[in-house]
């Protein structure tokens, strides 16, 4: 939709977010939220997509004047909706409280994936890295625990406003994916836009924009350019790591998939159930 | 002068002791696994006052606290030579026992089934202290310690660190509970004699053994830490409430009306 049609709507005006994406690391969530950009009636917001407004606050309190900035964020026509993505918001326990001040009645959504593969593809990332900054990996675990974050999410805001998505099933049926998030956000689920339908029919042009977006998406959380980074290697888990992971968050996936039913532990390698015996 | 400039000066001074032929190494008699800013650092001194307690040594024969050896099993497969390493780290004379206390170690997932492979005989420490408290203190010790890290990743490792209950169920799928003593720090501070000798009737060593009465060191004082405003204690309190209400169930005789930020958490029991 173009510039002229947009001015069309009316005059702009800004205010909370319509929806916060919170969740999670190494889900792809900026390709997704590049995805509902490209619908006509979702708004990107001033500056960068992901633009980690609360984690500063976990230093000092919120005061009015951030509230205002947060909103002064979001300019948008009426029929529009407008939201940011950040992936850690659901990981921060400060940050749902805050939330629900900032954004009282924003929709949240939160994108997971297999907690295992999420931390073979962090330590695929950080190899090479000094050891002392390896000792990080317990976030990298920490982040995985789904359950305990959603829970936390939903003390402060009501579950029908909290949308959990799936990495795999995004990626699997991003179509139909789409059309369950708009529907969620209150928009016609058939005004799924070109440049998704596109993806969704042709499997090979999946995997450049999810690498591109995962890429781009840790270059916005590391200091460091791309260049400097060693080469990447296909890393694997070992036995022990696999079993202290599993022990650690199976209990997690099971509890959210109680609190989750439409999640699909099929698509989780590391958790699928085991086949029945015939 | 800094500590740690005292200790070394201290350390040259003395020149570092000489490794006795006597001695005999193997897997550590006992590790202290958690948790930091809760006085660990404080307790350890004290139990090395005992003749019979003996602290790991590196390379150059230093006495060190915390050898951090699981810390990077994350990365990597934890090997046989890694462990002969570790061994020859806890020499020690007969009816002598030895360990280290890493307060990391019961924060990090991976650790404590590496640890039931390395010292399946170990008796394991475990020091808690109010984790809004630690926490508190937490943030200030990284901030001081870790500059670079960005704030929010500060934060929220000193709010993970705190999930206790978490942390101690797994060390009970690895270890036998009458193998874990779980102590805490505002009843060492209120009691440390009687502490003192229920920490070394649980190492086996003798109890009756006085040291030299030693104030806690090394904990931030109340004047660097920082007051935590409303939102940031709502946040905590949801985060660590169903942590806290779940220690009584596996720790019997913590006290937690020494924790008044949680005075009036619901404790869970097997019958709710």
């Amino acid at each position: 939709m173009g510039v002229l049609s947009r001015r069309s709507r009316g005059p702009e005006r800004t205010g909370p977010p319509d929806f916060v994406g919170v969740g999670s690391q190494g889900t792809a969530t900026q390709w997704w939220h590049r995805l509902l950009l490209q619908h006509p009636a979702i708004r990107k917001p001033d500056g960068r997509r992901e633009l980690h407004f609360f984690d500063r606050l976990c230093t000092r309190e919120m005061t009015d004047e951030d509230v205002a900035e947060y909103h002064a964020r979001f300019p948008r026509r009426p029929g529009e909706l407008t939201g940011e993505w950040t992936p850690r918001y659901m990981y921060d326990p400060w940050t749902p409280v805050l939330l629900q001040r900032a954004a009282p009645d924003a929709k949240l959504i939160a994108m997971v994936g297999d907690p295992i593969e999420r931390y073979r593809l962090r330590l695929q990332e950080e190899r090479g890295e000094d050891v002392s900054e390896q000792v990080f990996m317990t976030d990298a675990v920490e982040r995985g625990r789904y359950a305990t974050q959603l829970k936390h999410l939903r003390a402060f805001f009501p579950a029908e406003r909290i949308l959990v998505l799936q990495h795999e099933r995004c990626r699997r049926d991003p179509v139909g994916e789409y059309r369950r998030t708009l529907r969620f956000l209150g928009l016609d689920e058939a005004s799924v836009p070109k440049p998704v339908l596109i993806a969704g029919g042709q499997a090979e042009h999946w995997y450049a924009p999810i690498a591109r977006t995962l890429r781009l998406h840790r270059i916005a959380r590391r200091d460091r350019p791309p260049a400097e980074r060693p080469e990447r290697e296909r890393v694997e888990l070992w036995p022990d790591i696999v079993a202290s992971l599993r022990e650690e968050l199976e209990p997690e996936v099971r509890e959210l998939q109680e609190l989750v039913p439409e999640l699909d532990l099929s698509l989780w390698r590391n958790f699928a159930p085991a086949p029945v015996p015939a | 002068m800094p500590r740690r400039a005292v200790r070394r000066i201290r350390r040259i001074g003395c020149g570092a002791p000489v490794p006795d032929s006597h001695l005999r190494t193997g897997p550590p008699d006992f590790i202290g696994v958690g948790a930091q800013r809760s006085g660990t650092t404080w307790w350890f001194r004290i139990l090395l006052e005992h003749p019979q307690v003996k602290a790991a040594r590196d390379g150059d024969y230093h006495r060190k606290k915390e050898v951090h050896f699981f810390d990077e099993f994350c990365a990597r497969e934890m090997t046989q030579a890694d462990l002969d390493r570790y061994y020859g780290m806890f020499p020690r004379k007969d009816g002598q026992i030895a360990g280290e206390w890493t307060p990391r170690y019961m924060a990090n997932v991976w650790t404590a089934r590496l640890l039931k492979r390395a010292a399946p005989d170990a008796k394991i420490l475990v020091m808690l202290r109010d984790p809004i408290e630690r926490y508190r203190s937490g943030i200030v010790h990284r901030e001081t310690r870790a500059p670079h890290r960005r704030p929010e990743t500060i934060c929220a490792d000193a709010i993970e660190r705190g999930r206790y209950a978490t942390q101690i169920e797994r060390l009970y799928r690895h270890f036998d509970r009458d193998r874990v003593l779980v102590l805490q720090y505002e009843r060492c501070r209120q009691d440390p004699a009687g502490e003192y000798r229920r920490t070394l009737e649980f190492l086996g060593v003798d109890p009756d053994f006085v040291p030299r009465a030693e104030r806690p060191r090394g904990t931030t004082t109340a004047a660097g830490k920082k007051e935590l405003w409303e939102d940031m204690r709502v946040a905590l309190r949801a985060a660590l409430d169903p942590e806290v209400a779940r220690l009584p169930e596996l720790v019997p005789d913590i006290d937690l009306s020494l924790w008044p930020n949680f005075a009036d958490v619901e404790r869970v029991t097997w019958a709710s």
